[in-house]
């Protein structure tokens, strides 16, 4: 389980987000949404351990406080996290790469997709998408944070993505950021969080259907 | 003994300050030759060599040298052989001559003086693969004659304070040489010198600085004495990436895990995916 207690973040002095307070367990889908620059992927980040940024309250994985830990220790104890533009990094075989951090085989057409290739170089967009899904799946985690899985994906390969995630949601935790109603029409989320000047307001699917037909105005 | 088809011109090395000429001047002459498979490999463990001279031909040495100076003379035509060298405050010599197309692969651990000296003929093609790894103040110089085409790729691990890579090279045919550079402590990195003919060469220096400290200092010279040469050069110092690291730890690696995996990938050639 993660649990935020009273959580702030800041960088450089400025404050991002306020007292935020949730849980998600393993098989539970929260949905974290927000207008654009609202704090989205710095609550992700910040969770992930990235030291850019001030994190007061506490960040717990299954009971632990993890706010001092740094983030390969946060992946060791099962924690996820699914980058939105993930980066290139040249000469790193992905293949080799794959083998380093999965708990399981790597499937056929993951590895056709991979072969000869360096890690995340030279794939387009939506390709480096499935990939963080896959790597998901090979790591199989108890907490996944995924920033926008959508974004860049088509119609198919959103429905595809959704479906590694309703599979792997039996034993695992997902917080997703995502801008896009897309998702919802494949992902029914447990809660839904949504992020507005700093502060997260929680509920449940209705609220995303607020913000699907009202936009972000009407929750101000 | 046997004749090298190759002179340099001894005299030339003077100048250029890379060691002492006489000491590479054999009265031995240790034959490697083998003209069968490159898989094929000869290993000698050898200390306190002096004036000792080897000739590879297809084939593959690991040397240990302590002290002293040795030369290895390799023949390449059509062929391709390697010298894996673990040196310690010692001077080596390695010359290469090339008819055909041919590849050399020199891997050494050294602390002191390392030269090769080239002789590509022209129509010739030489690929020359050097994987470096700097244990004290040491120099790697790289001199001579290219009519054909030269390719040499260096990768290099500047461990201690001082490392030179010195290259001069007169140029008719076509060279490109890249150098790339993992810096723990601090590295100088100087002169490269394309001088005569109508030659076209091109050098890439990529520098990537791995320690919180680590400084490099680049040097570049390109010394044209001909109007008829064209030459392009290019340098670039990055400190190794934040957001890189970020990324393999979020993967479970430990934060020296991920520099080296991405210094390791740093130094490959593109193209080479294993």
């Amino acid at each position: 389980m993660l649990e935020l207690k009273k959580v702030s973040v800041s960088v450089k002095g400025r404050i991002l987000i306020e007292n935020a307070s949730f849980k998600v367990r393993a098989g539970e889908i929260h949905f974290l949404m927000g207008p654009n620059g609202s704090g989205k992927s710095s609550l992700a980040m910040s969770i992930a351990g990235k030291k850019d940024y001030l994190v007061e309250g506490d960040i717990l994985l299954d009971g632990k406080k993890i706010n001092n830990l740094p983030p390969d220790e946060r992946a060791k104890m099962g924690l996820f996290t699914g980058f939105q533009n993930p980066v290139e990094i040249p000469g790193v075989n992905y293949e080799t790469f794959l083998d380093r951090i999965s708990k399981k085989p790597v499937e056929k057409d993951v590895l056709s997709m991979v072969k000869n290739r360096n890690l995340n170089e030279g794939f387009s967009g939506g390709e480096k998408k499935k990939l963080e899904i896959s790597q998901m799946l090979l790591m199989n985690p108890k907490i996944a944070v995924l920033d926008e899985p959508d974004s860049g994906l088509d119609v198919d390969a959103i429905n595809r993505i959704s479906k590694s995630i309703l599979t792997q949601s039996k034993t695992t935790g997902f917080l997703i950021i995502t801008h896009y109603d897309r998702l919802l029409k494949f992902i029914e989320p447990d809660f839904v969080h949504v992020m507005i000047n700093g502060k997260i307001k929680t509920g449940r699917l209705s609220l995303a259907r607020k913000i699907q037909n009202n936009g972000f105005k009407g929750l101000k | 003994m046997f004749d090298s088809p190759f002179h340099y011109n001894y005299t030339r090395l003077n100048e250029l300050k890379i060691g002492k000429p006489a000491e590479f001047n054999t009265t031995a002459v240790i034959e490697t030759r083998r003209s069968v498979k490159t898989t094929d490999s000869l290993v000698l463990k050898q200390k306190k060599l002096r004036g000792r001279r080897f000739l590879l031909q297809n084939s593959k040495i690991s040397s240990t040298l302590k002290g002293g100076a040795t030369s290895y003379f390799v023949n390449a035509i059509g062929s391709h052989s390697s010298l894996d060298l673990e040196m310690s405050n010692a001077s080596c010599l390695v010359e290469i001559n090339c008819k055909g197309k041919s590849r050399f692969d020199l891997k050494q651990r050294f602390s002191g003086i390392s030269s090769l000296v080239v002789n590509v003929e022209k129509n010739s093609e030489l690929e020359i693969n050097i994987f470096s790894k700097s244990e004290g103040d040491s120099v790697l110089n790289i001199v001579g004659v290219n009519a054909g085409v030269l390719t040499i790729f260096i990768s290099n691990l500047a461990l201690k304070k001082h490392s030179d890579v010195i290259l001069n090279i007169e140029n008719t045919g076509s060279a490109a040489v890249t150098l790339k550079s993992v810096v723990f402590e601090s590295l100088g990195l100087k002169g490269m010198d394309f001088l005569k003919g109508s030659g076209r060469g091109r050098t890439t220096v990529k520098t990537l600085l791995v320690g919180e400290d680590s400084t490099a200092s680049i040097l570049p010279s390109a010394v044209i004495q001909d109007e008829r040469q064209f030459f392009s050069h290019s340098a670039s110092v990055e400190r190794i990436s934040e957001s890189q690291v970020f990324y393999l730890q979020t993967r479970s690696f430990k934060k020296q895990e991920a520099e080296k995996v991405i210094w390791q990938g740093f130094l490959k050639k593109s193209g080479d995916y294993e």
